[in-house]
Parts: structure tokens; C-alpha cells; sequence
């Protein structure tokens, strides 16, 4: 008897934890990535924008995606120059980012890659990248796109 | 024994000489300082992001175009953002790509890099109307606001800066080279001093050329002692890769000012200053890269800073003209 409510506060307290840690999980996994919907990771080269037709592709593929920011389908990451890694220019580059999404009135949040892990990925320039995981692949598109291409994306994301 | 004696003496008098040659030009050639007397724009503040184009009204207000959001910018001469107008499109007051920009005593031009012509705005930077132009516009000044001179990028490579009126109807034309260049090589930034002299620099080739204003050269000047720049291929095309000088400025005394691009000491920071002759005075060295210069009728340096974000407006500190000036 007394065994039983020496442990009995310690059974509650595991019963609460497990119980708030599935439901915390359950609602992160479960909403934040739902691995059953595309995600696009696209990866941004500010030098490419001299094109005209890739920077208004890019922005017209932009405004053309048909959620809310909030849904995390779409990530954009911002390439630098790995020749300039100072603070200063890290913070210009964060100024000129903030200046081109207010702009081009972009709703996915854009991060800056200040270590490089992206730069690979956009060699050849602006690139999407698409996790599909109905199809169960990772395709990559380079603007400016073609309609087909864009199309390609826009129903994998709808799907 | 007495011609070699003799050959000693040459060759120490021509050591000497060459020797003082140096000197004189080292004494010549001087470096000439400033000081920043207005900065616009910093990384906090969303009033420029990466201006592009420059100018200077009579009443010292600045208009600024910014490549990043579209707009044309107007600021007091204490660098107070009076005003901003545009967004990205194709309508009026509206830009892709805004570069270039000059104001006459009523107006602003500005160009787009992907819209041939010009736009015109009123001092309050209202839209008024389009100026057509079939040919990209590489630089262009405003005389009056019934003369503005472009120098346009034609098909045939020709190197001519054409006089348009305010129809975009070509007034006049001068062609500034004989020969037709490939590719680019014959791209210019010029100016033009108040007896409408005109001063050309080319981009890609290490020329400087005054005319005066009948059309005939008075001199031609190489700074950087440059034969060739690299080239590269892009498709079916081939393009110089190395820019020679970036930008060319006269100021109310008639001195030259020309921003040299990635063969100086200092890449896009050393200005080199000649005299209306043409002759190398001084050298005056930007603390930050700039894709241009900008010389107001006051005699103020304007230049980039900070890639774009902010605008540098700067007194020339020129002792030469400091001593004249307390001789008198």
C-alpha cells in the first residue's frame, strides 16, 4: 500500500510526460511537415536577377504559388558570395534581401546562406528544388521556367 | 679609354634625367583628399537599397534611382527622403530596371534598362510622359529640356552620341570613332564641360578623348598604358570581361574626373583628376568601390558606398586650388 502511493506521483508524472510529449510531436510532425505534400526549396542567386526573364520569372512564379507562407511548402534561401564574409557585408546583403521581398512583395520567408551549403545547388543559377513525395523524388528546376515546368510544380504542390 | 669615359658620362646624364622624370611626376601627380559632408541610407533604415542612378538639381535637391525597388528617390540637401514614387511594372512611373537619370532646370529623365526611352517626371516626381527611343540608352546628359545627348548601343556597333529632342526624334549625330568596334568595345560614359566640350571615356578600351564642340578631337589620352582586355565568349558572342574606366565627370572648373574601373591601384576607387588639357594632376582615392561618380554645380563628389545602400556626397580638398585661393 504504501509502495503503491510512494510510485503513484511518479506514474502521473511519466502518464503527463509521455502524453505532452506525443501530443507536442503529434502536432509538430504532424502539421509543420506533412511528408505526404511537395516542398520547394528555392535557392536564390541575387546576380542572376540582371536577366530580366529569369527575375521576372522567379517573380512571377512566386506570386503564382497558391498558399500562405504559414503552410512551409516553400523555403527560400539567398546565396553569397563566399569571397566577402565579413559582418558588413552579411548585413548588406540582409538590407538589399529585405529591400527586393518588400518589392516583389514575396510571402515565403527567405534565409541568407552565410555558410555556403546551398552554393553547389545554384552553379548554373536560381534553381527550385522539389521534394516530392508522392512521386517519391527530388527534381530540380532552373529559371527561367518553362510553363510545362512551372505547371510541373504548381500541381505537385497542390496534390 | 676616352669614349668610354664618354659612354659613362651619357649614361649617368641619362640616368640623372630619367631620374628627374620620375620626380616631376611624382611631384605632378599628386593624391588630393576630401571630406564626406552628407551619407544617405545605412542598414537599418529602408531608404536605399542599391541606388543606381544620380543626379543633382540647381536647388541641390538629389534624385536618386534604386535598382532593388523600383523607385525613383527624392532627398533635401541635408539627405531627408522628400519623396519616392514607382513599383515594378511597365506602366507610367513604373520601372523593371531603373538606372540612369539627369535633370534640366523642370525635369528629371531616367531610364530603364529594359525599356528603351525615357521617362519623364516633374520636379514632384510626377509622372508627365515617355521620350521613345528605339536604341539602348549606355549614357546619356540633358542640354535643355529640348536637347537631351545620347549615347546609344546600336546594331551596327557604331560610335555615335545622338541629339534627341523631346519626341525622341534625332536632332543630330556625332560620331565620336572612325572605326566600327566589336562587340561592346566601343561602350562610353562622357560629359560635357559649360563651353559644351565633350569628354568621353571608353569602358573597354583605355581611351580618353576631348572634342570641342564643333566636333573635333583635341586630344586623346591612355591612363593605364592597357593594349587589350580579356574577352570571353557567351554564346554565338564575344565580350570584353574587363572594364577600363567606369565613368567620366567634368566639374565647373573643367577639370576631369574619371573613375577607373579594374586595372588602378585601387579597382572602382581611385579618380583620376586631369586638367582641361589633359594632362594627370592628382589622384583622388574612394574609400568604397563605386559604379559611378557624380559632380554637382557645386563642385561636390557624389559616389557609392556600402554596395548600394548608401549614397556618399563628399568636398574635394584640393590644395592646389586651397593655396591659389590665399595667394589671391
Amino acid at each position: 500500500m504504501y509502495m503503491k502511493q510512494k510510485y503513484r506521483g511518479k506514474k502521473l508524472f511519466l502518464f503527463f510526460l509521455i502524453m505532452g510529449l506525443s501530443l507536442f510531436y503529434g502536432e509538430f510532425y504532424g502539421k509543420s511537415l506533412p511528408i505526404e505534400q511537395a516542398q520547394l526549396i528555392i535557392v536564390i542567386d541575387f546576380n542572376d536577377f540582371m536577366c530580366f526573364s529569369c527575375l521576372d520569372s522567379f517573380v512571377e512564379f512566386c506570386h503564382s504559388l497558391p498558399f500562405h507562407s504559414k503552410d512551409g511548402k516553400v523555403c527560400g534561401v539567398l546565396i553569397v558570395n563566399d569571397a566577402d564574409e565579413t559582418d558588413l557585408s552579411f548585413k548588406i546583403v540582409e538590407k538589399k534581401l529585405r529591400g527586393f521581398v518588400s518589392a516583389n512583395d514575396i510571402k515565403f520567408p527567405v534565409l541568407v546562406d552565410y555558410l555556403h551549403i546551398f552554393n553547389t545547388l545554384a552553379e548554373d543559377g536560381t534553381v527550385i528544388i522539389l521534394f516530392n513525395y508522392q512521386e517519391k523524388c527530388i527534381k530540380k528546376y532552373l529559371f527561367p521556367l518553362k510553363r510545362e515546368q512551372k505547371a510541373d510544380i504548381l500541381s505537385a504542390l497542390k496534390d | 679609354m676616352r669614349k668610354g669615359k664618354i659612354c659613362m658620362g651619357i649614361l649617368f646624364l641619362g640616368v640623372l634625367f630619367c631620374s628627374r622624370l620620375q620626380f616631376i611626376q611624382a611631384e605632378e601627380v599628386r593624391q588630393v583628399s576630401f571630406e564626406e559632408v552628407l551619407s544617405i541610407g545605412n542598414l537599418d533604415d529602408n531608404i536605399l537599397f542599391q541606388w543606381a542612378g544620380i543626379a543633382v538639381d540647381s536647388q541641390n535637391y538629389i534624385y536618386v534611382t534604386d535598382a532593388m525597388d523600383y523607385c525613383l528617390k527624392k532627398f533635401d540637401c541635408q539627405g531627408k527622403l522628400q519623396k519616392k514614387v514607382g513599383r515594378k511594372g511597365q506602366g507610367p512611373g513604373e520601372f523593371l530596371a531603373p538606372r540612369l537619370l539627369d535633370c534640366s532646370r523642370a525635369y528629371i529623365y531616367v531610364t530603364d534598362q529594359y525599356i528603351p526611352g525615357f521617362q519623364v517626371f516633374n520636379k514632384d516626381l510626377k509622372f508627365q510622359h515617355r521620350i521613345p527611343l528605339r536604341m539602348l540608352i549606355n549614357d546619356f546628359k540633358v542640354i535643355s529640356d529640348s536637347e537631351i545627348a545620347v549615347a546609344a548601343v546600336t546594331s551596327d556597333q557604331g560610335c555615335r552620341i545622338v541629339l534627341i529632342n523631346t519626341k525622341g526624334e534625332v536632332i543630330r549625330k556625332f560620331r565620336y570613332s572612325e572605326k566600327n568596334s566589336s562587340l561592346m568595345m566601343n561602350w562610353i560614359d562622357f560629359d560635357f564641360d559649360s563651353m559644351k566640350n565633350l569628354y568621353i571615356a571608353y569602358n573597354f578600351q583605355d581611351k580618353i578623348v576631348k572634342f570641342d564642340s564643333q566636333g573635333k578631337e583635341l586630344w586623346s589620352h591612355s591612363l593605364m598604358k592597357m593594349k587589350h582586355v580579356k574577352k570571353k565568349k557567351i554564346g554565338s558572342f564575344v565580350i570584353p570581361c574587363e572594364i577600363i574606366y567606369k565613368d567620366i565627370a567634368v566639374d565647373s572648373t573643367g577639370k576631369v574626373y574619371v573613375l577607373s574601373g579594374e586595372f588602378s591601384k585601387n579597382p572602382s576607387r581611385d579618380v583620376y583628376i586631369l586638367d582641361p588639357e589633359g594632362k594627370q594632376k592628382a589622384v583622388l582615392t574612394l574609400p568604397e568601390g563605386s559604379h559611378c561618380i557624380y559632380i554637382d554645380g557645386s563642385d561636390f563628389l557624389y559616389s557609392r558606398a556600402g554596395d548600394g545602400i548608401t549614397l556618399k556626397k563628399y568636398r574635394i580638398v584640393d590644395s592646389e586650388r586651397q593655396a591659389e585661393s590665399m595667394n589671391k
